[in-house]
């Protein structure tokens, strides 16, 4: 497994119980318009993200453009990591 | 000067795990103690102003804890309870400048010695009979002040107010130092009721004590929640006291399930006023489920705000039973003025019912509006009873403000998982409400002296604990 596709696991994991129940959840739901996730979500998401990959965060991870989709938000993270 | 009530010399003081105490006994050992303590006084050049003498009561013993107690206020000399492994002596020393401790020199804790200490003399005559420790606003010890005759009073009418007399004996689970333990065996003392003490009972003792249908029990949300673990199935308090934290709604509807027909009260109280202030009682507990109470005879209760009833704001109450002031430390003494006594608790007040939203200093801006820890702490009940946690607002350096949970682990439940937490806040409040950091603390929750969470140490160390995933 990369690395990508463990950030995208963990990142699904993380921002699966935020999303209603009836919306299924894949590398490519669009998480704002669909998913429900606001701005406050994000922070929930990014802060246990943080915990979870073992990474600080910086202002400039908190974007709207990164919470498009869970395969944009793994995508964003892996390349910070590298 | 009052003192406790005369009680039949026959009649059970204290149950402890294997024994029990009768009155006469008690005042036995009191006496033998007095006696150490009225030498003491004249050694210490104090016996024209008893109240002047102030002594350490360590609280490891629950025997020894209510006769040092009963020796302590029939002496007329003032008494600190001591947890010992809360606050260590060098502190309290400074805090209140104790004259002596009084040390255990039994295994039952009805032998008695004192150790004398050399103090500077304070600059004050010293107010009231009972220091009570508590946590103080900024998270430093301070000693409450307060007399004997408030201390019973409080409790004569708690007692009144659950209608004790119904009860064949009361009981409870915490260290008698606290201030609400302080309180419930001054409650049973002026009733006549024998105090069971159930720490370090076993749970089929425990269940036979409450086999006759007439033994009530009080203590924090969690105890009586816990409660179901101790008794038996068919095995009910016949009264529930919950004191000490708030009595959430879903904490409420668990101890029902439990305890169909016990009769519940749930009591809101602070040690400045002499321990209980407002209760709901058995009958309106249903119908008022996130209620504070209404005030005890006694006491009056404001909400300090602008706006007209209903409105949020400070509580504040007035009474005969506000402490006299605080002890902190260095020989200074801070005493309480104006008739209003500010509790640093958030409410509103609608027909005389107190609803409390949470502390002053725990209300949090999360996205730019208000999110108290009460409200969290509330919806957390449904999926966190069986564990002790708090929420606090923690400062994160990149988004500022965040509502931090904290989860204290337990060895017969596993603590749910972080993103059943999540969904379960998920489904009863809105995105601010969510904890944005949850920790998991293997030691418990740290708690000051008084046997209250350290929030400060919470606060400031919170990076160090373990995040649960």
């Amino acid at each position: 497994m990369s690395e990508y596709d463990k950030h995208l696991h963990v990142v699904m994991d993380v921002i699966r119980p935020f999303i209603p129940e009836d919306v299924v959840l894949d590398a490519d739901t669009l998480l704002i318009e669909n998913a429900q996730i606001d701005s406050l979500n994000m922070i929930n998401i990014l802060l246990e993200l943080e915990s979870r990959l073992g990474i600080q965060l910086k202002a400039s991870d908190l974007t709207f453009d990164h919470f498009q989709s869970c395969r944009l938000l793994a995508n964003s993270l892996t390349q910070r990591i590298d | 000067m009052q003192t406790l009530n005369s009680r039949p010399e026959e009649s059970t003081a204290l149950i402890v795990d294997r024994s029990q105490y009768t009155v006469a006994e008690v005042l036995v050992f009191a006496k033998r103690l007095q006696d150490l303590l009225s030498d003491a006084l004249v050694k210490i050049k104090k016996e024209t102003r008893p109240l002047d003498a102030c002594f350490v009561l360590p609280s490891l013993n629950p025997v020894s804890y209510m006769i040092g107690f009963v020796a302590c206020l029939n002496a007329g000399v003032g008494v600190i309870p001591w947890r010992e492994q809360a606050i260590s002596l060098d502190r309290l020393m400074n805090l209140v400048r104790p004259d002596g401790l009084i040390k255990i020199t039994d295994a039952p804790g009805t032998g008695f010695s004192l150790e004398l200490f050399d103090q500077p003399e304070l600059e004050f005559s010293r107010p009231g009979q009972v220091v009570m420790l508590t946590s103080g606003s900024t998270g430093q010890p301070k000693g409450v002040t307060l007399g004997v005759a408030q201390l019973i009073r409080n409790a004569e009418l708690a007692g009144s107010a659950i209608n004790l007399s119904a009860c064949s004996k009361w009981a409870i689970d915490i260290d008698m130092a606290l201030m609400s333990a302080t309180s419930h065996m001054v409650m049973a003392w002026q009733y006549d009721k024998p105090l069971l003490h159930l720490l370090d009972m076993p749970n089929d003792s425990s269940d036979r004590e409450f086999s006759d249908g007439c033994t009530g029990f009080g203590g924090s949300p969690i105890q009586l929640v816990r409660m179901s673990e101790r008794l038996g199935a068919k095995t009910q308090p016949n009264k529930m006291m919950s004191s000490g934290d708030f009595l959430a709604p879903a904490m409420l509807d668990q101890i029902r399930t439990s305890f169909p027909n016990t009769e519940i009260y749930k009591f809101y109280g602070l040690t400045e006023l002499s321990g209980r202030f407002c209760f709901v009682s058995n009958q309106e507990l249903f119908k008022y489920k996130s209620a504070a109470g209404r005030p005890l005879p006694g006491f009056e209760v404001r909400i300090a705000c602008e706006n007209e009833e209903g409105g949020i704001g400070e509580i504040e109450a007035k009474s005969d039973l506000i402490t006299a002031g605080y002890y902190v430390g260095d020989g200074q003494f801070q005493a309480i003025e104006g008739d209003w006594f500010s509790t640093g608790d958030i409410g509103s007040l609608e027909n005389g019912m107190l609803t409390l939203i949470g502390r002053s200093d725990d209300v949090m801006k999360v996205g730019g509006e208000k999110v108290d820890r009460q409200t969290i702490e509330s919806a957390l009940t449904e999926i966190l009873y069986q564990h002790e946690y708090c929420v606090l607002s923690v400062q994160h350096s990149l988004f500022g403000q965040c509502p931090a949970l904290f989860i204290a682990e337990n060895s017969a439940y596993n603590i749910p998982a972080w993103d059943e937490i999540v969904q379960a806040m998920k489904k009863k409040l809105s995105s601010r409400f969510i904890p944005s950091l949850i920790f998991r603390l293997e030691e418990g929750l740290p708690r000051l002296a008084n046997g209250k969470i350290d929030r400060v140490k919470l606060k400031t160390e919170f990076q160090q604990y373990p995040r649960l995933h």
